[in-house]
């Protein structure tokens, strides 16, 4: 096992134990979006909060397994600050590279983490429902299929 | 025991999800090769020899289901699997008998092929349906059953066993409950079939559901077992060709049941394999089985416990399901790391969402056990969960 792998793993089971920006929002200028994993029962309702075209906050609501939530806590991190053109490119990356396609790691920071995901087929589903719901709730849910 | 039997057991699996399917010995596979290879044709239609052996073979699986059962042969309806018999059900005898205002009752156990058709039909026809809980052990109380009956319950739909927390229900006694109140008894034995005992007369039960995946038969087949005198007054909900006496522009006169509930070419090669696997299991004997399993079971409960932080939901149940969780990690987690391993257990909510809802429990691992199964499996199983909290290692 080489340094990066444990590394990755530190990041996970990081995620997992202090998922970041995870609460619930009350405020009704943030676009919500709520999605089910149907073959497993996990679930995630995100918030998320433009101005500007740009992604100003995210938070979310989620019930899940490891590389669910930690999916969603490093995709957090990773799309607040962003235009929304630059979170969709970021969201793109994500999904070439749990598919094992092309991807650009700088792009996708903390994310590369979940790269091991790409050799554990049935859990892609797990790892990319954090971006499917934030693409829901900008409006653009069938835009990465 | 008898792991020759089975070509799957030769592939590098653990396999414990028995409860979602299992496996299949050579005496399955061969009957089905057998008919596409040596008498492939079709049943009743025609006067050649061919369809007659193959209509006569067809019907002796119908026979072995039958007395496997302790049913009449008539009473034998073959269908696509558990979740289409009951749908049957529902669609039919269910539509004919329920008016607005009748109430329905299923326990918040059922598998949602249990509960979904009866929401369904009592959606339809401004009906109530009733939830009634069950015990800590997934099983319907008799007393509290009763509790929940009246007048106005036309029909109770129960599972013989559980297939999240294996409990075995007590039908001989709910179905003297329910009929003490005119009332009819639907069973959903998709894993009843296997873990317990089933006699439809002895028990008195007026429908009995089952799929062959689940008893090391074929995919694609199953059982709806209905009392004669109600399979008579049922409507056929699908037409076609088979299910006809006569047939003419102005009316069609149905056969009898069971044929007027089996339309178009049945899946006989899949119905062979039934009736090979009733044989096989025969052969060996459901109560060694049965025995083997529990035996297994309990080895495996009394490791499993030594595990930190381990929860076993359902640790006296009479199956060979186990439930259990380790607090910390979620259940997909575990399966997912026991996959890694080549060890196949089932996480999830096991179709079962309102029973897991009821419980606070979001997703659950689960063990089930069948008679091909070992100690040795058992040791591998326990052993890679010693090292679960060590998961996110273990996953990547």
């Amino acid at each position: 096992m080489n340094y990066s792998d444990d590394m990755y793993r530190e990041i996970i089971l990081d995620h997992v134990k202090n998922p970041r920006n995870k609460k619930k929002i009350e405020d009704e200028r943030y676009l919500k979006a709520y999605l089910k994993n149907p073959s497993c029962g996990d679930d995630v309702l995100i918030y998320v909060l433009i101005e500007d075209d740009k992604v100003k906050d995210i938070s979310y609501e989620v019930n899940g397994c490891s590389i669910c939530v930690s999916s969603v806590s490093i995709m957090s991190e990773l799309l607040i600050g962003e235009t929304l053109d630059k979170a969709l490119e970021i969201i793109n990356n994500f999904n070439n590279m749990v598919t094992n396609k092309e991807y650009d790691e700088k792009l996708l920071k903390e994310a590369i983490a979940l790269k091991g995901v790409a050799n554990l087929l049935p859990r892609i589903k797990c790892a990319t429902l954090g971006y499917k719901a934030f693409l829901k709730a900008i409006g653009k849910e069938d835009s990465n299929e | 025991m008898n792991r020759e039997d089975f070509p799957m057991l030769k592939e590098k699996y653990i396999y414990m999800n028995n409860a979602s399917t299992t496996f299949k010995p050579y005496a399955v596979l061969n009957a089905m090769n057998d008919y596409y290879m040596h008498y492939n044709a079709n049943t009743n239609r025609g006067v050649d020899s061919l369809g007659y052996l193959v209509t006569t073979k067809f019907e002796e699986s119908r026979e072995k289901v039958a007395k496997f059962i302790n049913a009449n042969t008539d009473e034998i309806v073959f269908t696509r699997g558990t979740t289409d018999s009951l749908n049957l059900v529902a669609s039919s005898f269910g539509k004919m008998i329920l008016n607005e205002g009748d109430e329905v009752i299923v326990s918040i156990a059922e598998h949602h092929s249990n509960f979904i058709p009866w929401q369904m039909l009592c959606k339809e026809k401004n009906a109530k349906l009733v939830v009634v809980n069950t015990l800590e052990d997934g099983t319907v109380s008799p007393t509290l059953l009763k509790e929940k009956m009246n007048d106005k319950t036309k029909i109770v739909a129960l599972n013989h066993v559980s297939n999240t927390m294996g409990g075995i229900n007590n039908l001989k006694e709910l179905s003297s409950v329910i009929h003490s109140y005119n009332a009819y008894f639907v069973v959903d034995g998709a894993q009843g079939i296997l873990n317990g005992k089933v006699d439809v007369k002895d028990m008195d039960i007026d429908f009995y559901a089952f799929s062959s995946h689940k008893i090391f038969g074929p995919m694609g087949v199953g059982v709806l077992y209905g009392k004669s005198t109600l399979l008579e007054k049922m409507n056929p909900i699908m037409f076609g060709g088979e299910m006809m006496d006569t047939v003419d522009i102005e009316c069609t006169v149905f056969k009898e049941h069971p044929y007027k509930f089996e339309a178009g070419t049945m899946m006989i090669p899949e119905v062979l394999g039934l009736g090979a696997a009733i044989d096989y299991i025969n052969s060996i004997g459901l109560d060694k089985m049965h025995n083997y399993v529990l035996e297994l079971k309990d080895y495996l409960i009394d490791k499993l416990k030594k595990i930190e932080n381990i929860k076993i939901y359902n640790e006296n149940t009479n199956s060979g399901i186990i439930s259990f969780n380790i607090e910390g990690i979620h259940a997909h987690d575990i399966a997912s790391m026991l996959d890694k391993k080549n060890i196949i257990v089932r996480a999830g909510y096991h179709c079962a969402q309102p029973l897991l809802d009821s419980l606070n429990i979001q997703a659950s691992a689960r063990i089930s056990l069948a008679f091909y199964n070992t100690k040795e499996e058992c040791d591998k199983l326990v052993e890679a969960l010693m090292k679960a909290s060590d998961y996110i290692n273990e996953l990547f």
